[in-house]
């Protein structure tokens, strides 16, 4: 049987046109697949002698082909222990491995009717493996299909059965024979069916994935007024499925990976190859490699394991639950992490600027992204400092302010029994207590409640003389600014460091909240984010105007940011907006006056232009 | 990377007094002699891009003298650091907290300095750079706001005392700038060793330039004889000056801002002093010489008894450094001339700029 060998049963169908056939030196062998090209990647296979391909063929001969393939097809699965000859004792080493008590585990028996019929036993998870896909492929196929019976079960031997059943039996896109029984449990375990053949050694596992899950919906966390209004959920492949479908590009790949001894935790490493740098992809494999732990219940745990520096109050990945920002993301050069489960994918290195990024800056014309992006700066500062700066001020440093403030803030200081610090504390706290509890509350009755109790509580502390009206007025502009922080953990971040300030401003004044802040930042000048240094990108002035504290108009983003250093730096064509006269007299200059570089051109308009090398 | 000398705060009050109503020209001297130092330094890093400054010593002079060239190296980084501080905890003491002990704020003020020099060069430099935008904005705003105070006639005469003190004040000017020496012994972390001297430059400019707007600023709103008589001109300069009917007397913010840019300056010297002894002595670590290094440095700083013997020290201190800063680079740079020892020169590489 070599190659062009005709069809000689045409009722046979099977969804490949052909087969690609290997064989080793050492005479192992077996069918061309994607299992094959890992091993030979791993470096399994010494020089496969021939791959030829060879055209459908009759069931008895296709199975006397498999017969030399089928041993050495599996030989890197034989590490765990084998199937039992019988179906009895296939059910019984089942049940010794899932336990005998649970009603989700499926084992049915079924009679394949070929010729002789053959036993079998179908293995799936109720509520994890799809009705629909086990009635239809499993079941049908198997027991009613009509070419079945025309398959001569005789003269099947035991170790090549499962892969004809593979490849002509079992009409399904992803499906293996696999020949260790702890396998097939792991397998079965993520959703897949097993149908195991009475006195076969090796069982064929089949897609059955199916389970009930969220639908996509709005985020939650992230929230904008103009842009997409999609959110990753739980389920992986969906998540994928929606970066997929936003980035078409061939050069997506999305590496798998899996963590947690019994969770068994699916994760995707999402890049673009040639793009991403892959010393970053390299090393966040590598951390999550080395994560060993029991389960995974989130990407969170995810990000504490692998982060640079978990002791900084700091966070060093950006999550986000927009596929829209994901994706930006990736195309920015950053690696990508979806967990299965967990609705909130992770991006890596993240930085400062990047925290404080909402999508709805880019969606939103850029005459309003720029200040709000600002804004969002600005009110980082005031929620970072503005109670230390308060209380710095009316302690220690009275003589700064105009006269009349002055007084207004001690007369309104007046009937408080506490000092200034004490007072600050106090309304920072029952502040913290708002948060928290409209946080953990249920949606509707979390609003009104975060209403009430600000209201309320501030109002009464007020009119009992707790605390001054002015300081209840900045706890509330700091409560406010603080929540503007697009990136919930550096609005943490901020809210932790303010109580530190607060306490070293009382203490030393201004002098003290410059030495608290001074700390803060030589703390994140140090701070890196899998090698990237937390500060880069505002580290030069002309990226940073660009997209960092401010927003340009999308057309200048000519270069894509240098922190993840992406293979390739430039993102879009310098001058895009040709149709005007102007720019299309500018851009004819330009090669005329400074080659490639475009650090030059980019002068004279001045937002314009990736400079700095 | 550019740490630059904010030595300006009582600039004024050395170099009034020297050149009279044309302190601000002596300062733009004092400007280029620390260029022309700068420059020399680039000249160094280009020539021993991966080695500090007692591991050029070393390669010019040979073992034994090259590290006692590195220890008065490390002397002089240390009078920097405790007359510097001194004068930091000073300002702080005066405009800030009268009424707090200064050896509160001189172990706050260290503290900070210990963890900048534990966390290292890098953290050092991205805040200082950082905070050179914000001091040059700040002062940038300043200055706007003084221009309506501010008399020009003060200036008169030009020249000053005459052209010997204005030249004179150069000098002494020129050991703020000088102080940029300290960026041999950490030329070895620049990524980019080309862009180090025009770092430098920029910084030292900018620096300079700054001192001498201050300067004649302080002279325009106070008068040579007013200068003479506050110890910190800026400061009074600078408490002249309202934000409108919203923040009178600036100068507090004014201050925190000059504290941050002195702390990292000091905290650059400290640093480049250490890793200077760890050279000397042969360790790979530089870190366990932190604290005994800061307890010396805060005795150091502990020397002067009075706010005027400070401003003593600091002033005979001011006299003769600049000559110790220009005499470093220059032994060095013959030194290897004589040598031969062209290694390295032409071939580096410009990498990533940071």
């Amino acid at each position: 049987m070599g190659v062009g060998e005709t069809i000689v049963s045409p009722t046979l169908f099977s969804p490949r046109m052909g087969r690609l056939i290997w064989k080793d030196r050492r005479g192992d062998g077996g069918v061309f697949t994607v299992r094959f090209l890992r091993r030979l990647v791993r470096g399994d296979v010494r020089r496969p002698r021939m791959i030829l391909v060879r055209p459908l063929l009759p069931l008895e001969e296709a199975a006397d082909g498999m017969g030399t393939a089928g041993p050495g097809h599996e030989s890197s699965e034989a590490s765990g222990s084998p199937i039992p000859g019988t179906l009895d004792g296939v059910e019984r080493r089942l049940r010794d491995l899932l336990g005998e008590g649970s009603p989700d585990v499926i084992m049915r028996r079924l009679v394949i009717w070929t010729n002789p019929e053959i036993d079998a036993m179908l293995l799936y998870i109720e509520g994890l493996a799809s009705r629909d896909i086990i009635n239809l492929i499993a079941l049908r196929s198997v027991m009613l299909a009509e070419r079945v019976p025309t398959l001569d079960a005789s003269a099947l031997g035991r170790d090549n059965i499962a892969s004809v059943f593979m490849t002509h039996v079992v009409p399904s896109g992803q499906i293996a024979v696999l020949s260790s029984i702890d396998k097939v449990v792991e397998h079965v375990l993520t959703g897949e069916a097993a149908l195991f053949i009475d006195g076969a050694r090796q069982c064929v596992v089949f897609e059955a994935k199916g389970w009930e899950h969220r639908g996509i919906e709005e985020p939650h966390t992230e929230k904008v007024v103009r842009g997409p209004r999609e959110g990753f959920s739980e389920l992986l492949r969906a998540n994928t499925a929606l970066v997929r479908r936003r980035l078409r590009t061939p050069d997506l790949r999305m590496d798998s990976m899996k963590v947690g001894r019994r969770s068994k935790t699916d994760i995707a490493i999402a890049y673009v190859e040639g793009l991403t740098n892959p010393r970053l992809v390299a090393t966040i494999k590598e951390r999550i490699d080395h994560i060993d732990t029991d389960i995974l219940p989130d990407s969170g745990v995810l990000e504490e394991f692998t982060e640079d520096y978990p002791y900084s109050p700091f966070p060093q990945m950006q999550y986000t639950e927009r596929p829209d920002r994901f994706c930006a993301g990736l195309s920015e050069g950053l690696v990508g992490i979806i967990v299965d489960g967990s609705p909130m994918a992770l991006m890596a290195p993240g930085n400062l600027a990047s925290f404080f990024q909402s999508p709805e800056d880019y969606y939103e014309r850029f005459p309003y992204g720029g200040p709000l992006r600002a804004l969002r700066f600005i009110s980082a500062a005031i929620a970072l400092t503005f109670p230390a700066l308060y209380v710095a001020i009316s302690l220690f440093h009275q003589e700064m302010l105009p006269t009349k403030l002055a007084l207004a803030i001690a007369g309104s200081h007046m009937p408080v029994p506490f000092p200034v610090l004490v007072e600050a504390l106090l309304m920072e706290v029952a502040l913290e207590l708002i948060r928290e509890s409209s946080v953990r509350l249920p949606d509707p009755v979390g609003q009104t409640m975060g209403f009430v109790g600000a209201l309320l509580l501030g109002d009464a502390a007020v009119s009992a003389g707790l605390v001054s009206p002015i300081m209840v007025i900045v706890v509330a502009v700091t409560g406010l600014a603080s929540f503007t922080i697009p990136h919930y953990p550096t609005g943490l971040a901020i809210r932790l460091l303010r109580f530190p300030l607060l306490l070293l401003s009382a203490w030393l004044g201004l002098f003290g909240l410059m030495a608290g802040l001074m700390a803060i930042a030589l703390h994140l000048g140090a701070l890196t984010s899998f090698g990237v240094p937390y500060l880069e990108p505002l580290m030069k002035p002309r990226p940073a105007l660009r997209d960092v504290v401010w927003r340009s108009p999308v057309f200048t983003f000519n270069k894509r940011p240098e922190y993840a250093e992406p293979l390739d730096q430039v993102r879009q064509k310098k001058f895009i907006r040709t149709w005007k006269p102007e720019v299309a007299a500018k851009a004819r200059k330009e090669p005329r006056k400074g080659g490639s570089d475009d650090g030059e051109g980019g002068e004279d308009r001045g937002d314009r232009g990736g400079h700095g090398r | 990377m550019i740490v630059f000398a904010t030595g300006f705060l009582a600039a004024a009050r050395i170099l009034v007094p020297a050149a009279g109503t044309a302190a601000w020209i002596s300062a733009l001297i004092g400007g280029a002699i620390g260029l022309g130092i700068a420059g020399l330094a680039g000249m160094l890093a280009a020539r021993f891009p991966d080695q500090g400054l007692v591991g050029m010593a070393e390669r010019v002079f040979g073992a034994p003298l090259g590290k006692l060239i590195g220890l008065t190296f490390v002397a002089y980084c240390s009078v920097v650091l405790g007359l510097g501080s001194r004068e930091s905890v000073l300002a702080i003491w005066i405009a800030f907290l009268q009424t707090t002990p200064p050896v509160l704020i001189s172990s706050v003020f260290y503290l900070l300095i210990i963890y900048a020099a534990y966390l290292g060069i890098e953290a050092i430099a991205r805040v200082s750079l950082i905070f050179f935008s914000l001091v040059v904005i700040s002062l940038v705003l300043l200055t706007a706001l003084a221009i309506p105070v501010a008399a020009p006639t003060r200036l008169l005469p030009i020249v000053g005392n005459g052209l010997r003190p204005l030249i004179h004040g150069g000098f002494l000017a020129a050991s703020y700038a000088a102080e940029s020496v300290v960026v041999l012994a950490f030329i070895r972390h620049l990524k980019d060793k080309r862009g180090a001297s025009r770092a430098m430059a920029t910084g030292v400019a900018v620096g300079m330039v700054v001192m001498s707007t201050a300067t004649g600023f302080g002279v325009m709103m106070l008068g040579v004889r007013g200068i003479s008589r506050v110890t910190f001109p800026v400061l009074e300069t600078a408490r002249m000056v309202g934000f409108g009917q919203f923040l009178e007397r600036a100068e507090i913010l004014f201050l925190a801002l000059w504290f941050s840019a002195a702390l990292l300056k000091l905290a650059a010297v400290f640093y480049a002093s250490i890793t200077s002894v760890a050279d000397v002595l042969g360790l790979r670590d530089y870190r366990p010489l932190i604290i005994p290094y800061a307890l010396l440095g805060t005795a150091l700083s502990l020397i002067p008894k009075t706010v005027l013997e400070t401003f003593d020290y600091l002033g005979m201190f001011v006299k003769y450094s600049v000559w110790y800063a220009i005499a470093l680079p220059v032994a060095l740079l013959i030194g290897a001339l004589v040598r031969g020892s062209r290694r390295g020169g032409e071939s580096v590489s410009d990498r990533d700029a940071r």
